[in-house]
């Protein structure tokens, strides 16, 4: 009987993997073969002849394929640059908004994980709201104010905006993190002889390291994967980010394995943090964070 | 070095009131132990004398000075936690370097501080590494190492010793009695147990349910327990309570058991008469004052059954049934006695020793 | 026992409570939600209100014109119906594969350390790099499924995936791919704190593994899974970029959720008064949703 339950979970543990796996999958096996692989019948699981040239290509080289006995020549794909400068500027306002809403979701998030003030509910209650905002709400008055003064189409009219979603979310997650520190030893640095403020600066945040850390690198993450604020804000501007090319490319040329590469190239970043820190990041307190069980 | 003085000091948590106007003088240099069960206001009395809580009524002093708005960080007092409360970020040495940097001191003089204060609680070796990878005792000396290093007024400890196991415990007692006096500080050491209390204290407060019930040295609680919640919770075994009833018939006085009457001398009838608000009594016996023998000795005996045996070693507790009533006490006797379950014997109180309670107070009478 | 005779006044003026000290903490995020929330949602409201004519730079007070249209708009209970549509599919199907996997998590088994970095992978992958890859899966030509079904020769014509009747379901197919993840760490932390005692009087009491989870599991789990299914459908209903890159709210308007109609409106027609206008609508909704949440969560804090 117990052989039987091993052997089901097993399969399922499979079952799931491969679920997991096979989208991204189909996109690496797409983007490591040329076009007329890709519509060949019947289909190819995994590419006859592999190819780094659609990386080559959609990162602004010349690139030469070998397929079977013949070698096809590749120009740099007109996207190129977009995704070259995209990635810049993806990283230039992860790195920002980083900056910025650790800033402001440390000492708010342990000022709601610590401490007991007047409306204190009703500004938790806010907080919630902000976090669940749909971000297309917010892009309508965002697109005609930042019209008059003039930020769209700049990064940091998108650091800007990207903080209305980032700030309530990491305070939330913050919160629920600093309220499972041991209070004893912050009280014994006021002892010890600090004040609040430089228990807070010298012995609750290096504490709290790792989950700032972690805090840190989901904002980055989710920074690095916005495409709404990006894509109607910047698009078209040189302060185009990376996830607005993908419209482009979608609704302009046909180009499959190109665009398969570009997906990877923009998912290569995500993915190696994710293996990295995702213990970190599953550990967190993203749903709930008032109960002091469960992530 | 100063001397602690809390006023009618209240603490309510919402409506919960948890210290409920503790009066309480500590003397310079003196080591005061607060005693009592789980939840009774000591560990919240400690933190608003630290100044980690804030007070809902009531004042502190400190040699006189009113302490009741400054903060922690200026009080001049160093604390010990439950859990240690070391920072985890920093090696040992840090640790106990930390309240010295505070005050921006040099860095000769902290190492020199630091040191002296790991000799004196010969924990030199551990000064480079970090609180995890210390075991319980290590980790509880660090922090004494950490509230030694400054020379403060006062140490306060909250149940230091909870957390370690049973043996270092009996050797981390003689210790900190050891520190205190070699220190010459006010020492203000909260605890629910009670045989640390004793061996520890120059005078034991004993809270229960936010008040105060009894404040003198651990002798005068032992013997004269103001009231039934002292006597009952200092002492091990714990004392038996029985109710009985004061008779005068003539000239004699006698306190009623269910079974016999024990006769008593008329001064004492007189601190009855004079104390007591009406005839219902509660007789305190120490297991150590009750003595149980196979035949009957007087007519004050009573008849019991054997409950249970308990051979400690050094001696052997008995739990004998009163079987008029069914009350079960606990009877200390020689290290061999011989009893078996079910065995009727007779048990006797010491009349000189037993404590008697009004038993609509509770408070004492002899 | 009376205070002693030298009463000196405490030589602090200013007593720092803990109360004020978290005050000015929160002044940032007070200043945050001013300026960046509560200031860009009243210019939407008014903007509401008017008819905004953008490549003329015109815009005109119109009061509650715009929500009247709105409310008349023969298609606008189309968009909501679309919306709690695929809403309903990505819960459920978020739900109870979330509670699968994270119930396959929970046991040991060799590669389970290895099985939990693959499974967070959807998560990382962006939602609108979902939207474009399960566009390629659902391909006619060269999509995923296609090629699998004629390669196992259970069809041979090509098959269109994203039809009008079913075009819904297979976008909530790809939003759930990339969302489970979240819920499933959230639910295996809640299992997690499952005391194992439990689960052995359980079979020692002879309890078979679905009879374990009615009586040991589901009753720990059941209010993390309500919470789970509040925010997971908040979540979907206002999912929006995988439906841009996916079907771009196609066939026809097949997958044309609130958002993305709010999009239409306010970036290809552009339309803003009205764009607002059902944002506004939108707002409400998730206000509401977002009320039940909050109450859920902190009613349980006590």
């Amino acid at each position: 009987m117990v052989k039987i339950r091993r052997v089901i979970i097993y399969i399922l543990a499979i079952l799931v993997a491969i679920w997991s796996i096979i989208p991204v999958y189909w996109f690496i096996n797409m983007s490591f073969m040329t076009e007329n692989e890709v519509a060949s019948v019947p289909v190819h699981f995994w590419p006859q002849f592999p190819t780094l040239a659609n990386y080559l290509r959609m990162l602004g080289y010349n690139a030469t394929a070998t397929v079977g006995n013949k070698t096809v020549y590749f120009l740099p794909s007109g996207y190129a640059s977009a995704i070259k400068s995209g990635m810049v500027n993806s990283t230039i306002v992860a790195f920002c908004i980083t900056a910025v809403t650790l800033a402001i979701a440390i000492p708010t998030g342990y000022a709601f994980g610590r401490y007991k003030f007047r409306a204190k509910n009703k500004l938790l209650f806010t907080l919630l709201m902000s976090r669940s905002l749909p971000p297309i709400s917010i892009v309508i008055p965002f697109f005609m104010l930042f019209q008059t003064i003039d930020l769209l189409g700049t990064l940091s009219g998108l650091i800007i905006i990207y903080t209305s979603i980032t700030i309530p979310l990491m305070t939330w997650i913050l919160m629920g993190y600093f309220a499972t520190l041991p209070i004893e030893v912050e009280r014994a640095a006021r002892v010890d002889g600090c004040t609040r403020l430089s228990a807070l600066r010298r012995v609750v945040i290096p504490m709290a390291s790792a989950g700032i850390g972690t805090v840190a690198i989901l904002t980055f993450l989710i920074s690095w994967n916005e495409f709404l604020f990006a894509w109607l804000l910047n698009a078209g501007t040189p302060a185009q980010t990376l996830p607005p090319v993908f419209p482009a490319m979608l609704y302009h040329i046909i180009d499959n394995t190109g665009l398969a590469a570009a997906t990877i190239i923009s998912l290569i970043p995500v993915m190696a943090i994710a293996l990295v820190f995702g213990r970190y990041i599953t550990r967190l307190k993203i749903v709930d964070p008032v109960t002091t069980t469960g992530g | 070095m100063v001397k602690v003085v809390l006023e009618n000091l209240t603490k309510k948590f919402g409506k919960q009131l948890v210290v409920d106007q503790v009066n309480l003088e500590i003397q310079d240099k003196e080591f005061m132990v607060l005693l009592g069960p789980s939840g009774c206001g000591k560990t919240t009395t400690l933190n608003m004398i630290a100044g980690l809580e804030p007070i809902t009524s009531g004042n502190i002093y400190f040699d006189g000075n009113l302490m009741n708005d400054i903060p922690p960080e200026r009080r001049d007092i160093a604390m010990v936690f439950q859990s240690y409360a070391l920072y985890p970020t920093m090696k040992v040495f840090d640790n106990i370097a930390f309240p010295l940097e505070i005050r921006k001191m040099s860095k000769n003089n902290i190492a020199d501080q630091v040191n002296m204060a790991a000799n004196m609680l010969r924990i030199k070796s551990l000064l480079q590494k970090k609180p995890y990878e210390l075991s319980g005792g290590e980790r509880q000396r660090v922090a004494l190492a950490r509230a030694v290093v400054r020379k403060p007024k006062a140490f306060l400890l909250d149940e230091p010793l909870s957390n370690i196991d049973a043996k270092l415990r009996v050797y981390m007692r003689a210790e900190l009695i050891r520190l205190q006096k070699e220190l010459k500080t006010t020492m203000i050491y909260v605890t629910h147990d009670q045989v640390e209390a004793m061996s520890m204290a120059d005078r034991i407060a004993v809270m229960n349910e936010g008040k105060l019930s009894q404040v003198a040295d651990p002798l005068t609680i032992f013997d004269h327990p103001a009231n039934q919640f002292v006597a009952g919770f200092i002492g091990t075994p714990p004392m038996n309570f029985l109710d009985c009833t004061y008779q005068k018939i003539g000239e004699e006085s006698f306190l009623q058991l269910p079974t016999v009457k024990l006769k008593i001398d008329n001064d004492i009838a007189k601190i009855i008469e004079e104390q007591a608000k009406g005839q219902e009594l509660v007789i305190g016996a120490r297991p150590q004052d009750i003595s149980v023998s196979q035949k009957k000795a007087s007519d004050e005996d009573f008849e019991i059954e054997i409950y249970a045996v308990e051979p400690l070693g050094t001696e052997t507790v008995l739990d004998i049934c009163y079987v008029a009533c069914g009350l079960i006490f606990k009877a200390t006797t020689v290290r061999r006695f011989k009893a078996n379950l079910g065995d009727m014997m007779w048990a006797s109180l010491d009349k000189q020793r037993i404590h008697l309670f009004d038993k609509s107070t509770q408070k004492a009478i002899i | 026992m009376r205070g002693l005779k030298t009463q000196k006044k405490s030589s602090s003026p200013f007593s720092l409570t803990d109360e004020k000290f978290a005050l000015i903490l929160i002044i940032p995020i007070i200043v945050f939600e001013l300026v960046l929330v509560a200031y860009p949602l009243a210019y939407s409201f008014w903007l509401s209100l008017n008819d905004v004519i953008f490549i003329r730079r015109t815009i005109k007070f119109i009061g509650p014109g715009n929500y009247i249209t709105t409310i008349l708009d023969p298609n606008f209970l189309r968009y909501l119906f679309t919306t709690l549509r695929m809403t309903f599919d990505i819960t459920v199907l978020v739900i109870f594969s979330a509670l699968g996997i994270a119930l396959l998590l929970n046991e040991t088994f060799k590669g389970r350390t290895l099985l939990r970095m693959i499974v967070l992978l959807p998560w990382a992958v962006s939602e609108y790099c979902t939207g474009v890859i399960f566009r390629f899966l659902y391909s006619e030509q060269i999509g995923f499924f296609n090629s699998l079904l004629m390669v196992s020769g259970l069809i041979n014509k090509n098959l269109l995936i994203l039809t009008p009747e079913w075009a819904p379901e297979f976008v909530s197919i790809a939003y759930a791919w990339h969302y489970t993840p979240l819920i499933v760490f959230f639910l295996l932390a809640g299992l997690q704190t499952v005391p194992e005692d439990l689960y052995r009087a359980a079979r020692v009491d002879g309890a078979g593994s679905i009879k374990r989870f009615t009586k040991v599991t589901y009753p720990h789990l059941r209010y993390a899974i309500i919470i789970s299914l509040l925010l997971a459908s908040m979540q979907a209903a206002i999912a929006t970029d995988s439906i841009i890159l996916l079907t771009g709210g196609g066939p026809g308007i097949a997958t044309a959720s609130l958002t993305w109609h709010i999009y239409e409106l306010s970036f290809r027609n552009l339309v803003l008064g009205m764009g607002a206008a059902y944002s506004y609508i939108l707002l409400v909704i998730m206000f509401i949703l977002g009320s039940a949440y909050f109450r859920i969560l902190f009613r349980k804090r006590g």
